[in-house]
């Protein structure tokens, strides 16, 4: 009896063992985030000035974010998911909306004109969009490429989808790489046909993106690999995000022993007038246990100095105003860095002209239920292993 | 055996019940329901997901994992045993030495080793650049292709086969080599006669360790075939992805049914209970 006594004491032991090691000693306040998506040294500037802990945790996909707070097992203060899925989190009653009093720096146009126009759109078929999320950063996806292969710059540029999926137009040889997403490349498949990318998966559109998507074979299903083996000259072509190709030229631009001019880099993006747009944006879980610190967070992120340093080390654009003002300053400084960058964000981000029919380029994706993702899921699969 | 001893194995089976069985009847209970995640409040009972088991990608990724998985053990057998064989044989003072740097790859984690790989399968890394600075432009453009992933998969995996295969030589008695010598046999026959069949064990559980990891594994076909090799490990991380638990755990509950299912067949076989532990 005696021993039975102590070996149950062990196990007992050791649970407690493990369950200290989760238990964190300081107050802190619980960010889920992206890999490689915010600016360190920001952070720690705002946990001086707040003397609390910042936590970031990390995940790879916007399910993944959604499956994290939906089983509570960590209450996160702060979540930063897609469109999509804060109408997703929304409707499943997961979150509470911003309370911009609290936000001092916040104000009427602060953003750019294209996250305006992206928040109204998103508004009329989601009116609670505007209350619930703060923008973070925004963006599109575009047909990153090589600009070594000769003649893949100008077809890309002239027929854009079509010479993406038709391998006859494409130069011989040309390696071509499509997102590891399902749901991304149904739209990518989409968009050659000319439909929305939000068209329901129905046996007919199933159809349509399977027959389009086995109509050349990729070389490559990635999502970070991409960018570097293009970069690496291991593939010329892939549907990706800007930031993608974006932070591949920031190192090349910001290399401490051989810095690159933006003229000098080997690879280009195009971006299609239809493609994925995206907004990621600061959400609060309903059962955050910091949401004034959480709103104090999202605040030191509104502050265009703040914002200009942290885009400084994102591949993205900022949403506000101020801090685009300050990165096209940089035109005008000695730091050659800070001249590429400015080059960089006004060619990959330009202000909304008069020819524009809206002041965002691409179409938000919807969210769809996980039946749908199933199938689109199903059908990718069979294009893998046909 | 001992009433004492028994009880050691308490803190174990603590574990193996919270960590293993729990979660696999969650799973058994999560593959008949429709539900939201771990959610079981609107969970309703239904069959759809079995009609996801016959898709014709859902088959042919089960049926790479299995050409995969038997392609990896058959060629792990053949290399670890040689190995095993000439470790056995070879004269070095201090085999443990031997067999710790046999496994001190294992040391890395199993993903840099398998990113390290693939830098070198891809036609422009680190070593092609020295080589073109020299003159010579050669490249091993294999990343992406079935070989690529099975080179993975063996290069992983088979530490488990050389060391269980060694360990099962060790053992053997080597009386019976010397009286298999004094009855008359040649060396050769004395080692299919003798030793190959008294190490059959190493071989039965070296390859249980190297066929279940290849089978299931979803790690190394995604980043050695680059999305374009789908193994059943892909399929259910997929799906786990996109939130359909329930097809996820149907899926893994198949494989987990189809391998407890082989493994009891060995066992059955195997009526002396020899060749497994």
């Amino acid at each position: 009896m005696k021993t039975t006594k102590i070996l149950i004491g062990i196990c007992f032991a050791l649970l407690l063992a493990l369950s200290l090691v989760t238990l964190r000693q300081k107050e802190a306040l619980l960010i889920l985030n992206w890999g490689e998506y915010i600016n360190d040294e920001v952070v720690e500037r705002f946990e001086k000035e707040y003397n609390i802990n910042v936590v970031i945790s990390l995940a790879d996909s916007n399910e993944l974010f959604y499956s994290k707070i939906k089983s509570g097992t960590t209450a996160y203060d702060l979540v930063i998911p897609s469109e999509y899925m804060v109408q997703r989190m929304f409707e499943s009653g997961m979150l509470q909306h911003i309370q911009k009093e609290k936000l001092s720096n916040y104000h009427e146009d602060m953003f750019l004109p294209g996250v305006n126009g992206f928040i109204e759109s998103m508004s009329a078929v989601f009116p609670e969009y505007a209350d619930y999320q703060i923008p973070y950063f925004w963006g599109t996806f575009g047909l990153m490429y090589n600009k070594r292969k000769t003649g893949l710059e100008e077809i890309i540029k002239e027929k854009g989808w079509e010479a993406f999926f038709n391998e006859a137009e494409l130069p011989t040889g040309t390696e071509v790489g499509m997102y590891n997403v399902p749901r991304f490349a149904y739209a990518a498949a989409m968009f050659y046909n000319h439909l929305s990318p939000n068209a329901i998966p129905n046996e007919e559109n199933i159809a349509i993106a399977q027959r389009t998507l086995s109509m050349r074979k990729f070389n490559e299903w990635g999502t970070d690999t991409l960018k570097k083996n293009i970069q690496k000259r291991d593939l010329d072509l892939a549907f990706v995000y800007i930031g993608d190709f974006l932070d591949m030229l920031y190192q090349e631009i910001n290399d401490e022993v051989n810095p690159k001019d933006i003229s000098d880099i080997a690879y280009d993006i195009y971006i299609p007038d239809e493609t994925i747009a995206f907004m990621d944006s600061f959400v609060i879980p309903k059962n955050a246990r910091h949401v004034d610190l959480a709103h104090a967070f999202i605040n030191f992120f509104l502050d265009p100095q703040n914002a200009y340093e942290n885009a400084s080390v994102v591949g993205y654009c900022t949403p506000l105003v101020e801090s685009y003002n300050m990165i096209l300053a940089g035109k005008n400084s000695d730091d050659k860095y800070l001249q590429n960058w400015a080059l960089a964000i006004e060619k990959y981000y330009p202000l909304p002209d008069e020819t524009w029919e809206k002041p965002y380029k691409g179409t938000p994706l919807t969210n769809f239920d996980v039946n749908s993702l199933t199938k689109i899921t199903n059908m990718v699969n069979n294009v893998k292993t046909r | 055996m001992n009433k004492y001893f028994k009880k050691l194995a308490i803190p174990y089976f603590v574990w193996l019940y919270v960590l293993a069985i729990i979660p696999f009847v969650i799973m058994a209970i999560l593959s008949f329901v429709n539900n939201e995640g771990l959610n079981f409040s609107k969970a309703i009972f239904t069959l759809d997901n079995f009609g996801y088991l016959t898709t014709s990608s859902t088959v042919i990724a089960f049926m790479n994992s299995l050409f995969y998985a038997v392609i990896a053990t058959l060629t792990c057998i053949v290399i670890g045993y040689m190995v095993a064989y000439a470790i056995f044989r070879s004269h070095f003072k201090n085999k443990f030495l031997v067999m710790t740097i046999l496994i001190l790859p294992m040391w890395s984690n199993m993903l840099l080793r398998i990113e390290a790989l693939k830098n070198i399968m891809e036609p422009h890394n680190i070593i092609t650049d020295i080589l073109s600075k020299l003159g010579i432009h050669v490249s091993l453009d294999i990343a992406g292709t079935p070989l690529a992933v099975i080179i993975g998969l063996i290069s992983t995996y088979i530490p488990f086969m050389i060391l269980s295969i060694y360990t099962a030589l060790e053992k053997i008695d080597y009386s019976l080599e010397e009286a298999a010598l004094d009855l008359g046999l040649t060396e050769t026959k004395k080692f299919w006669k003798v030793i190959f069949p008294l190490s059959t064990k190493g071989i039965v559980s070296g390859s249980i360790m190297v066929f279940l990891p290849c089978m299931s594994g979803f790690a190394i076909p995604e980043i050695l075939g680059q999305g374009n090799i789908l193994l059943i490990g892909n399929v259910i991380d997929q799906h786990f992805r996109n939130m359909n638990y329930n097809l996820g755990s149907l899926l893994a509950v198949v494989i987990l049914i189809i391998i407890l299912g082989a493994i009891f067949l060995v066992s059955k076989f195997d009526k002396e209970g020899e060749t497994l532990l």
